[in-house]
């Protein structure tokens, strides 16, 4: 972990969503922690609990059948425990998020400076007019040429970059401390993709914002990441520096995300899928979520990965596995 | 060009269709509703020649009414009307209709246009104020509903909604009567007298008058107004930039009030404009029973007594005002949502 301050910490998140068919438990156990601008990349196969933990970050679930348990620590006050009217003062002025399809994220029938004047004028006391005038200021920001014409246009008037632009200038125009971006480039076309990305790298270096990347791209990661967490049925296997988990991956399901990454170096023609498929949330086995799907499970004495769960450890570089040394790569 | 003239150009070029498309379906459901009227069993010289009929009276009263021509030759006459004024009754008898020419009744030989402008402000008084004791009901009992999804007050709310639907006028109308009039003596009996809030009896005896068949009406349909906005608003609460609003610190009541109900307004205002359309041709049922001689009252009274003048003016005038009440539907769109490019 690098010396500077701690903005994020959270511990034992746990989210779970009564169904029909019981509960479901999404996020079993999260732990993180996030400094002052720092980036820290979310990745995980669809189900891992990414967004989740995300909209959990903010509060979102709040007045919700959902149960959230944990602490969600943002500059020493735990967000878990407020209610709903006081967590109104963080969402969108200290912890603020972008989503993956702008689209839709944004109100159909309301101009897109209107919408961002109006998060403005929640979190500030200025009149209608310096709101408008703060919303086409931020509009030129982050890069939309004509913000002052471009302000009175409707979202679907924008391209999809344009529109993405749009709403990472609603989730900065308050200058939050944290930024969680859910997916913020898949909806778009890659040369878009890498000009956003840039966006907020750009935005973080002059407002020292802090970002959480939930991508399920580790090319989105290595591009822009200080540090990465790999998440699978809703809890972290390994955390660790950008280029540790990259050059030597400390647990068997980052292994295999990695080795089923095609690359063009290589001669082999064919994708290296991990067999098996994501642990049911419904019903969680007691050992290791991975276990079932982990080639090197039956190489741990006594079958402890599937009767105990590993715990998160390690010096900087954690891993949640009871083969515990790193480097060990295959 | 800016955009605004461009946008005012659009919105005429949109009304100059519309009208012209009115006008050609009004047309042919003018003709469909005199084509219905030649094989209809009621015999309109045998109504209009009084009590006793010998055949030639009836041929008389055939010759005056204009049945004696063939059909198209008949129905052209009837066209003309709306061009321009024109002659009616037997020959050597004969009267102007001036324009805009309906014809005159069969039954009492008025102009039918006299007999409409009569008729139409009943209908008016029972609309306007039903609509608006439905509209504000029906919307925020739906409203409430979506809010309290699957609480007490939801299963509340939607379970009156399905009694209010299943409640038929006849029902409820008499019921209102028998206990507020017959048994309480709270309200009088409604009166054909008062057929405005500025006539003699004033507004307050107007308000007493139509009370009782707005609330029959708006029984009915704040039902289906509840039903239609709980589904709408509930889509709307799950939509992404509802979750995008509360993600960016928006209080609760602008998320839901302003963001929320301006989104899932749209059905609302389909049904409603089509719902206003349909009740100024006459509210059938609520005029019967409680005998209100409004459109439709009119219109029963028309069509039982085979007087083709008024039933088809009757007709054409529901067409007309559902089809204008499309027309608004569509503007209105285009002012509510600003992806509808009318």
């Amino acid at each position: 972990m690098s010396a500077t301050e701690t903005l994020l910490a959270v511990r034992d998140l746990r989210v779970a969503f009564p169904t029909d068919d019981g509960v479901v438990h999404a996020v079993n156990g999260m732990d993180l922690t996030l400094g002052k601008g720092e980036t820290i990349g979310l990745v995980g196969e669809s189900g891992s609990g990414k967004t989740v933990t995300s909209q959990a970050l903010l509060g979102l679930f709040k007045g919700t059948p959902a149960t959230v348990t944990g602490e969600i620590v943002l500059d020493g006050t735990d967000l878990n425990t407020l209610s709903e009217s006081a967590m109104l003062a963080y969402r969108g002025k200290k912890i603020s998020m972008i989503f993956q399809d702008p689209l839709s994220a944004m109100h159909p029938f309301y101009p897109v400076g209107s919408q961002i004047a109006e998060v403005y004028r929640t979190h500030n006391r200025v009149s209608r007019k310096a709101a408008a005038e703060v919303a086409v200021d931020m509009l030129g920001r982050v890069g939309i040429p004509d913000p002052r014409r471009r302000a009175a246009g409707y979202p679907h008037e924008f391209s999809g970059g344009m529109r993405q632009r749009a709403m990472i200038a609603m989730a900065l125009v308050c200058e939050p401390e944290l930024l969680v971006a859910d997916e913020p480039t898949t909806a778009l076309d890659v040369t878009v993709q890498a000009q956003i990305l840039d966006l907020i790298g750009e935005l973080q270096a002059e407002t020292g914002t802090a970002v959480i990347m939930v991508t399920h791209d580790l090319g989105v990661v290595a591009q822009v990441c200080h540090r990465v967490a790999v998440m699978y049925g809703g809890m972290c296997m390994e955390v660790a520096s950008v280029d540790d988990l990259f050059a030597a991956p400390g647990h068997p399901y980052t292994q295999g995300l990695l080795a089923s990454m095609p690359s063009l170096a290589e001669e082999t023609g064919r994708l290296r899928p991990i067999p098996g498929f994501p642990p049911a949330l419904l019903d969680l086995p007691a050992g290791c979520l991975f276990a079932d799907r982990c080639p090197r499970a039956s190489s741990v004495a006594d079958d402890r990965c599937r009767t105990e769960l590993p715990l998160l450890s390690g010096a900087g570089h954690l891993s949640r596995c009871h083969l515990g040394g790193l480097g060990e790569a295959a | 060009m800016s955009t605004v003239d461009q946008a005012g150009a659009d919105v005429i070029g949109f009304l100059v269709r519309r009208v012209a498309a009115m006008i050609v379906l009004l047309v042919v459901i003018s003709f469909v509703t005199f084509a219905l009227f030649q094989v209809g069993p009621a015999d309109p010289a045998a109504a209009a020649c009084g009590q006793e009929c010998t055949p030639e009276r009836i041929d008389q009263a055939r010759i005056a009414l204009g049945m004696d021509k063939p059909f198209f030759v008949h129905y052209l006459d009837y066209l003309s009307g709306f061009v321009h004024s024109r002659m009616i009754g037997a020959p050597g008898a004969l009267t102007v209709c001036a324009w805009p020419c309906l014809g005159k009744s069969f039954q009492t030989n008025e102009a039918v246009t006299d007999v409409l402008a009569r008729a139409l402000p009943y209908t008016v008084s029972i609309a306007v104020g039903a609509i608006l004791l439905w509209t504000v009901a029906g919307v925020s009992l739906g409203l409430l509903a979506a809010l309290r999804k699957g609480r007490a007050a939801d299963k509340l709310i939607v379970g009156a909604a399905s009694g209010g639907v299943s409640l038929p006028i006849p029902v409820t109308g008499l019921l209102l009567l028998l206990v507020f009039v017959s048994t309480l003596h709270l309200l009088p009996f409604t009166s054909n007298e008062i057929s405005s809030p500025f006539g003699p009896a004033g507004p307050l005896g107007w308000f007493g008058n139509y009370l009782l068949p707005w609330v029959a009406l708006a029984l009915l349909f704040s039902a289906q107004y509840i039903r239609i906005t709980r589904t709408a608003m509930l889509e709307t609460f799950g939509e992404d930039f509802m979750r995008t609003a509360r993600a960016m610190g928006l209080p609760r009541r602008r998320v839901v009030f302003k963001h929320g109900v301006r989104a899932g307004i749209t059905p609302i205002v389909t049904m409603l404009g089509l719902d206003i359309g349909s009740l100024l041709g006459g509210a059938v049922l609520t005029e019967q029973i409680f005998s209100v001689p409004g459109v439709g009252f009119t219109a029963v009274h028309a069509a039982q007594s085979g007087d083709l003048p008024v039933t088809m003016a009757v007709t054409m005038m529901a067409a007309f005002f559902i089809i204008v009440a499309n027309v608004v539907v569509d503007l209105c769109y285009a002012v509510i949502d600003p992806r509808v490019r009318v």
